[in-house]
């Protein structure tokens, strides 16, 4: 293919950049062949094997690591170069580690927490000197993350240790040369760099899946089990499916389901999920390479990875939320030449088939999203500051430099450099006689670095950029390890309760240690685990589509989805209105639980995050008031005990851009979102140190919540960099303030349609029955709980 | 050094109590002072183990508990147990200068869970220790104790949650007055809380930042 040999050229030039291929296109070999060819070049005719590590493979997902390292050795074998690969994930042994440390292999498959673990041993400047290539894989997956700033900084040290050719390989996204920027850094690396474009798009069939009775069906909730029997003939048409759900509980439950309509499909259906314990998820992966399940009910989990050949069919169930997603889904069938993808979507409520008219014009369209990168993240630089002191230690003068190279960095003051020394040697604030801080220390020789060995046990355990709550195993009586299980939900439970888990009902039995024991259980009516997944906002790209579709449904012209709906519609017309594109719907209701405010944008559930609080801030000028917040995709409730003064607000225009960010910051004091930020930065920074996943917990006398440092940090230290980037990481990636000012531009152009429906509307439905709030308010603590009473 | 705020007088088995927002309770009768679950040093500990939590954790909740003394200038005061979350370090020796300020009056240790120092280093501090204190009416003890007596403990870190329209929910720390026994809040800065369920017949007292409000006087 044209670009692989174009990709090839730029390698053996010695140039780095970014390769653009969507997966199944032959993009690991234009980029694994490049590099191999440029290595063989450096070296001696004689000598086909150079010593040491030539080649660092980056994946974002240690499952791929295994495939890759596959098709490496297949391609090496096949020109009879007797190189070694390696892979070195979470999941390598220790022993394994230790023996790829004293015989070098030639190729090493890793992800960005394996490599700073690298870095976090002795010597490791000398395994790393003859690396002359490192690829990141699937970009576009760790370029919103801060895995990626992780990568960023690693490459810093790499570049200073024996300056390597830097190649990405990255999907479509709407800010590619910026994902090339972010990965090559503000250096002379970006200036001879060097895009490849694949130029292959697959084409993508979207089909709706329509409930027969749209009157019927859920107008709010993101299960869609009641379309299940639909999806019977689909499964039995095509040679294997694959079912995507947005969690893990859903797909437990769309599992049990499938297996409850049909049970013939026992033994043809399988489940695939982060949760499930390795050895069950690869045998379901080679279950469906061999084409031997005809179903597999899964999550994002299976969103990357190699090709599947006998998927025919893909099955959205509920909203995929962003179109980069939805076609990376759809992307995983048709897995050869010529062929085309088709989707399936299936509406988790009736509103839904909505969201599926604006996906369809948005594929049409190629509106691909950008990923957002994550800049001065210092919980993430304190990390990798602590991992240098614990291996060979580090002069801050050297590493500052390289540092301020990245991208992610390339902003911060001298002031914030010394403020995280200052943090990692004396713990933040001035010297104390009483205090006994003790973590990086300085020698005679200027050298930062870590003596204490219980500390560098305890960050070597904790590196990464993924917090997670504490994991439980869940195993047998007899020892069959089935996956693991969030604490937090097993804590709810009592022995003797019963879960479904794995596609089983199981019983617990009794927690012992860090071990969830279990046996099957014969109960049906088992709960379902719910894991605490992020909930994804709608991105910018469908919300515009989506409002788009909105304002033309009246005329659904030949769209089967849109006729669908059309009943819904018309309710909505009769109690409220459907806002055309220059209009903005407001509904006033009033229930016995309030006076309600339903405010409909169409943003997506972060920019509707900060636009509630925004409008609560605004609104509480009029009056002491409190409220209690509930977001969707597709609009937010105010909830209060006292009227809404919403008329005047909107007289004195109350979604203007004046003064936002201070609106905006004093609003978000007033409620949590810094606090759940919090959560990560602390785990990040090493405040809160959780142990080794499924070791028992031997320094429970270290443990704080992070919500405890959270209120120390508040009343102690406010002026603490990682207290203030919980703020920061709020107003960018949770109030999404970019998007936020665009959106409140664009409304304060539109015409404010008010209407007073006399009961609950479609639109406002589903976020009347949410449970998840926020709370606002700005009546004094005191006359606040003077009209509370105890929860009892 | 912060100015008190207005202490909630009320009464409990026949005896006048002082309930403070600071998160402790004077005994009017017994001239006595009751704190719980102070954890001093647990900052520090924190520290010397290169977990950087603000060491002014720890110096709020001493000045704290020094404005209340010279308030209230109680005869004795009891730390009801966790009032040393360590192995002896400088915030010991530390918190044994600021015991010699207050020699006027007598100290008490109920010892507590996490009170792992040898009792001798109690002694040497001028600290008399019990497991429990029996006190008139009282039983006191660093965690529930059955007893016919009244029952005032600490160490759960009381919380309750308020539920108000619009279903909103704040958590507060609290007082806690049952029938046969009371629960006290935790004193020191660098604790968590606790949620408890209370019943119809409990008082209880939440705690803002400025003031005790006694939740039984209004609403339900």
């Amino acid at each position: 293919m044209a670009f692989q040999s174009q990709t090839w050229e730029h390698c053996l030039s010695g140039k780095s950049g970014l390769l653009n291929a969507p997966t199944g296109t032959g993009k690991t070999y234009a980029v694994f062949i490049g590099a191999v060819m440029t290595c063989l070049n450096k070296i001696e005719a004689d000598e086909e094997t150079p010593e040491g590590l030539q080649i660092i493979w980056i994946t974002p997902l240690r499952a791929l690591s295994r495939d890759i390292a596959n098709a490496c050795e297949a391609f090496l074998d096949g020109v009879g170069l007797k190189w070694k690969v390696a892979v070195r994930t979470g999941d390598t042994e220790t022993k394994e580690r230790e023996r790829q440390k004293r015989f070098h292999p030639q190729v090493l498959i890793t992800t960005p927490e394996s490599l700073h673990l690298i870095i976090a041993s002795k010597g490791y400047e000398g395994y790393l000197s003859k690396v002359s290539f490192v690829i990141a894989d699937e970009w576009h997956e760790l370029m919103g993350s801060k895995r990626a700033v992780m990568l960023e900084l690693a490459l810093s040290r790499m570049k200073t240790i024996s300056t390597p050719q830097i190649w990405g390989i990255s999907a479509t996204i709407g800010n590619l040369s910026e994902a090339m920027e972010v990965l090559l850094g503000n250096n002379e690396y970006l200036q001879n760099a060097v895009m490849v474009k694949a130029g292959i798009e697959k084409n993508v069939t979207i089909i709706p899946i329509i409930p027969d009775e749209i009157e019927k069906y859920p107008r709010s909730g993101h299960l869609g089990t009641q379309l299940a029997p639909a999806i019977l003939p689909i499964i039995e048409r095509s040679r294997s499916t694959l079912v995507f759900t947005n969690t893990r509980s859903q797909a437990e439950m769309w599992y049990q389901e499938l297996l409850e309509l049909k049970p013939e499909l026992a033994g043809l259906i399988a489940m695939h999920h982060g949760s499930i314990s390795r050895e069950l998820r690869d045998w379901v992966e080679d279950a469906l390479h061999a084409g031997r399940l005809k179903c597999v009910v899964c999550t994002s989990s299976l969103d990357l990875g190699v090709d599947f050949r006998p998927v025919e069919t893909i099955i959205q169930v509920g909203s995929p939320k962003g179109v980069a997603r939805f076609l990376q889904r759809a992307g995983r069938s048709g897995h050869y030449p010529g062929a085309e993808s088709t989707i399936y979507f299936l509406p988790a409520n009736s509103l839904q088939l909505l969201e599926c008219a604006a996906l369809k014009q948005a594929v049409a369209n190629r509106d691909i999203e950008s990923r957002t990168p994550y800049i001065r993240s210092f919980d993430v630089l304190v990390q990798y500051l602590i991992t240098l002191a614990v291996s060979n230690g580090f002069h801050p003068q050297v590493i500052f430099k390289e540092v301020l190279s990245t991208f992610s960095y390339s902003s911060i003051s001298n002031e914030e450099w010394d403020w995280i020394i200052s943090f990692i040697t004396s713990g933040g604030s001035a010297l104390k006689a009483y205090d006994e801080y003790k973590k990086v220390e300085i020698m005679p020789d200027g050298i930062f670095v870590i003596t204490s060995r219980g500390i560098a046990m305890r960050h070597r355990l904790s590196i990464g950029a993924i917090v997670s709550d504490t994991m439980l195993q869940v195993k047998f009586q007899s020892g069959g390890f089935l996956g693991t299980i969030e604490e937090w939900f097993i804590s709810s439970l009592s022995p003797g309760d019963t879960f479904w888990f794995a596609g089983r009902p199981l019983e617990l039995i009794r927690l012992k240690e860090m071990t969830v024991q279990v046996k099957i259980s014969k109960s049906r009516n088992a709960n379902f685990p719910s894991w605490m997944g992020g909930r994804m906002p709608l991105s910018a790209m469908l919300s515009e589509n989506l409002r788009d579709v909105i304002s033309r449904s009246s005329h659904p012209g030949i769209s089967k989805e849109l006729l669908a709906v059309q009943p819904l519609l018309r309710t909505q017309k009769e109690l409220s209105a459907v806002p055309s594109l220059d209009e903005l719907l407001i509904e006033k209701i009033n229930t016995r639980d309030g006076y309600h405010i339903y405010v409909y944008p169409f943003e997506g559930r972060f920019v509707h995050e900060g636009m509630a609080a925004l409008m609560a801030y605004r609104l509480s000028h009029f009056k002491p008031i409190s409220f209690s917040i509930a977001i969707n995709d597709y609009g937010f409730e105010l909830l209060s005990d006292q009227p809404i003064p919403v008329e005047d607000a909107l007289e004195s225009n109350i979604f203007s851009t004046d003064h936002l960010l201070a609106d905006l910051q004093a609003s978000i004091n007033h409620n949590e979102m810094a606090r759940r930020r919090f959560r990560d930065i602390a785990g990040i920074a090493g405040l809160v140190f959780k142990g080794f996943p499924g070791k028992y917990q031997k320094d429970k006398h270290l443990q704080a919540s992070s919500q405890l440092f959270f209120d120390v940090f508040r009343d102690f230290e406010s002026d603490n960099l990682l207290y203030k980037q919980a703020y920061q990481e709020v107003m960018e990636f949770q109030l999404e303030e970019v998007r936020l000012r665009v959106a409140l531009n664009r409304i304060s152009k539109l015409k404010i349609k008010l209407t007073y429906p006399i009961k609950p509307t479609p639109f406002c439905f589903p976020i009347m029955y949410d449970r998840l709030r926020e709370k606002f308010s700005t009546e004094k603590l005191d006359d606040k709980i003077k009209k509370m009473e105890l929860d009892y | 050094m912060k100015p008190l705020h207005n202490p909630l007088i009320t009464s409990i088995v026949g005896l006048e109590f002082m309930l403070f927002a600071e998160k402790a309770a004077y005994i009017k009768e017994y001239k006595t002072l009751l704190v719980a679950d102070l954890h001093l040093g647990k900052a520090n500990h924190f520290r010397k183990n290169g977990i950087a939590v603000p060491h002014q954790a720890e110096d709020e909740s001493l000045n704290r508990l020094a404005s209340i003394l010279d308030f209230s200038k109680p005869e004795q005061l009891i730390f009801m147990g966790d009032l040393f979350h360590s192995e002896v370090n400088k915030s010991w020796q530390r918190f044994e200068l600021f015991l010699k300020d207050y020699r006027q009056c007598e100290m008490i240790l109920v010892k507590g869970n996490h009170d792992i120092l040898a009792n001798q280093v109690f002694i040497d501090a001028r600290l008399s220790v019990h497991d429990t204190i029996e006190f008139g009416p009282l039983l006191l003890s660093h965690d529930r104790c059955d007893s016919q007596l009244y029952n005032i403990y600490g160490h759960i870190h009381p919380a309750v949650r308020l539920r108000g329209l619009g279903r909103s929910y704040i958590k507060l720390p609290c007082f806690i007055f049952r029938q046969h026994s009371a629960i006290l809040p935790a004193f020191g800065a660098f604790t968590g809380l606790a949620c408890v369920k209370p019943v119809k017949a409990d008082r209880v007292f939440v705690i803002n930042d400025e003031s005790v409000i006694d939740m039984s006087s209004f609403g339900v």
